[in-house]
């Protein structure tokens, strides 16, 4: 619909239909974005809520799609989407699944270090259970900016906020990763001191 | 005193090196420490997806949803009381009786459901090859991105049907499935009349005859199969694997109109089907008529036999397997699923909430019947109250049939007794 809004773009057919209410253009949606979603979904919730949050997220984008009018980019509007129902599940969970939380090991295996690329299964499941420690809005900013590599300007447009509050949130969200990692003897020597001037 | 701005601090986190400011600021040094620290241990991650069994489950489960009318949010009260609450529900396990056929509860749909095939088209091969073993004629089949998203690239896949086989290697542009086949051991045969499907593909075999391929068997790997179909005009008579020409027959006719391609995904717990009277193989696919069909389903000595009544697009479901007499579960059994009962009873508790925001007072209690696959699937679930609204039940059903329960060494069909209550 040409509605002479500045910006607006044509939607995507299979889009509109699905805003109408075909279901099989629905679940033809799902099944074009599902894995797009659920990569979106890593780091921003705990790894045994992804297919549980995913569901969130397309029941969401079903109530929702009525309202989507082209004024970004589908995927945009998408990723919107997927981050806030990430954060709203993440808080809704916190209070009824505590007893999940499994206990990481006391001992970690001495290797690989930072430098040798991936991290060992065991260092990866600290860093996600520490992530988890963080605010939403402070790990949402952080997982797609210093793991996604996402720009700060993008980040803002996708959560519809400002550039600053990104800006803000990376700022305080690395702090807070710094201080979890450094009572981890697993994770503290990823922020040791570089010599002064240095690069690492 | 000034600091780095945002896009160099950035900048010297993303690509290294170093700035005289840095220096004399132990506020940005640390800032910009701290920026690269954060990338590189977030950027050591190795992402995680659903597995491929994930994503179905939830397409499945969002069928379900998105079928159900909103509910109007006044109907769902704020009650900032109830989040201080606790829920307790008090499950205890205990194993069920088996349960006679017609009181065992639905099998999960996803199990059995038979669904209209998606769209499998085979093109028309060049003319004049001969089909004689180890010769190689190109044949192109297409088959919808939703299944060649399974497959993969470069895959090995084989045509087979009735006595009818050729030997092939499959790759995947695109979702186009390229098929070159190489005639390995043809043989002359009928097509079983439920292995028919609308495709125009053919073979030219030699120039005596022809071969038309309407569906047949691609198997890729030993993982995901494909239905295709060949189909013969004429039966073909051959000699030391080299086709010598084709015989017309009556017997090998177009299927009747209106048959549309059906498919079973799996069979669940059941071990065979036979759709009147010839067998369903996998991935039970056939051409069916809109109608009545008998489907016969067998496990060892346990059987069932329903008359379906297709009409496309509806969907059918089969019957699950009547549970047989079986031994209760071990002691070790009962505990790891009292275990995995409990570390996701708050799940259940989710549906105790929801009900308490639409009634305050709401308490009951409930028996929830649990079928658990030795898979520890879930295959069934049944809850039984009188105290609990039709909502609530469905709930506990829903998020019973997601519950993940330990492998078991047989089908167990476990009761659990509910109380839903605030804890004060």
């Amino acid at each position: 619909m040409a509605d002479g809004h500045a910006g607006v773009r044509p939607v995507d057919e299979l889009v509109a239909r699905a805003a109408a209410g075909d279901a099989a253009a629905f679940h033809e949606l799902y099944a074009k974005h599902r894995r797009q979603v659920a990569s979106q979904l890593a780091f921003l919730v705990a790894r045994e809520d992804v297919e549980d949050v995913l569901q969130d997220v397309f029941i969401q984008v079903h109530r929702s799609l009525k309202r989507f009018a082209g004024r970004s980019a589908f995927s945009t509007w998408l990723y919107r989407v997927t981050v806030h129902v990430a954060m709203k599940a993440r808080r809704k969970k916190g209070r009824a699944r505590l007893d999940l939380v499994e206990d990481l090991p006391d001992s970690v295996d001495p290797s690989p270090g930072p430098a040798e690329g991936a991290l060992s299964v065991e260092r990866q499941a600290r860093v996600e259970a520490l992530l988890q420690q963080l605010s939403p809005k402070k790990r949402a900013v952080l997982v797609m900016h210093d793991l996604r590599g996402m720009e700060a300007a993008r980040i803002a447009e996708i959560l519809d906020t400002n550039i600053l509050t990104v800006r803000t949130r990376l700022f305080y969200a690395r702090r807070e990763l710094e201080a979890l990692a450094q009572q981890d003897s697993a994770l503290a020597e990823f922020f040791t001191p570089e010599p002064k001037g240095g690069t690492p | 005193m000034s600091h780095l701005s945002h896009e160099r601090l950035e900048a010297l986190a993303k690509d290294g090196g170093t700035d005289a400011h840095l220096d004399s600021c132990a506020e940005c040094r640390g800032a910009v420490q701290r920026a690269r620290a954060s990338r590189r241990l977030l950027g050591s991650l190795t992402p995680y997806t659903l597995s491929e069994a994930g994503f179905q489950r939830v397409e499945l489960r969002l069928k379900d949803a998105v079928q159900r009318p909103e509910r109007p949010f006044w109907l769902w009260p704020a009650l900032g009381f109830a989040t201080a609450l606790a829920v307790v529900a008090v499950l205890t396990l205990r194993p069920g009786a088996p349960a006679p056929a017609p009181q065992v509860p639905a099998v999960a749909a996803k199990a059995l459901e038979l669904s209209p095939w998606p769209q499998l088209t085979v093109a028309r091969v060049e003319r004049g090859g001969g089909l004689t073993a180890g010769q190689v004629m190109p044949v192109e089949a297409t088959v919808s991105a939703e299944h060649a998203e399974l497959f993969g690239p470069g895959v090995d896949v084989s045509l087979e049907q009735g006595e009818v086989r050729f030997g092939a290697r499959a790759e995947l542009e695109r979702g186009l499935l390229t098929v070159l086949a190489a005639g390995e051991s043809l043989r002359g045969g009928h097509a079983g009349p439920t292995y028919f499907a609308a495709s125009d593909a053919e073979y030219r075999v030699h120039a005596s005859g022809w071969v038309s391929v309407y569906r047949g068997t691609v198997l890729v790997g030993a993982r995901a199969d494909l239905s295709d179909a060949v189909r013969l005009t004429a039966p073909a008579r051959y000699e030391g694997g080299k086709v010598l020409g084709f015989e017309p027959s009556d017997a090998l006719s177009r299927p009747a109109r209106g048959s549309v391609p059906w498919s079973m995904n799996e069979l669940g717990a059941w071990e065979t089907a036979e759709l009147d009277g010839v067998r369903f193989t996998p991935p039970y696919s056939a051409l069916l008529a809109e109608g009545p069909h008998q489907l016969a389903l067998r496990k060892g000595g346990s059987g069932r036999t329903v008359t379906i009544d297709l009409r496309s697009p509806t969907t059918f479901q089969a019957p699950p397997l009547p549970l047989k007499e079986s031994a209760p579960p071990s002691e070790s059994e009962l505990q790891a699923l009292q275990r995995a009962f409990a570390a996701q009873r708050p799940r259940l508790a989710e549906c105790y909430e929801k009900w308490l925001k639409a009634t305050p007072q709401a308490s009951g209690e409930a028996a929830l019947e649990l079928t658990i696959a030795p898979s520890g699937v879930v295959t069934a679930a049944k809850v039984t109250s009188e105290d609990l609204p039709a909502e609530a039940r469905a709930c506990l059903v829903r998020t019973s049939r997601k519950l993940v329960m330990p492998k078991l060494a047989e089908v167990q069909t476990v009761e659990l007794p509910l109380v839903l209550k605030v804890k004060r």
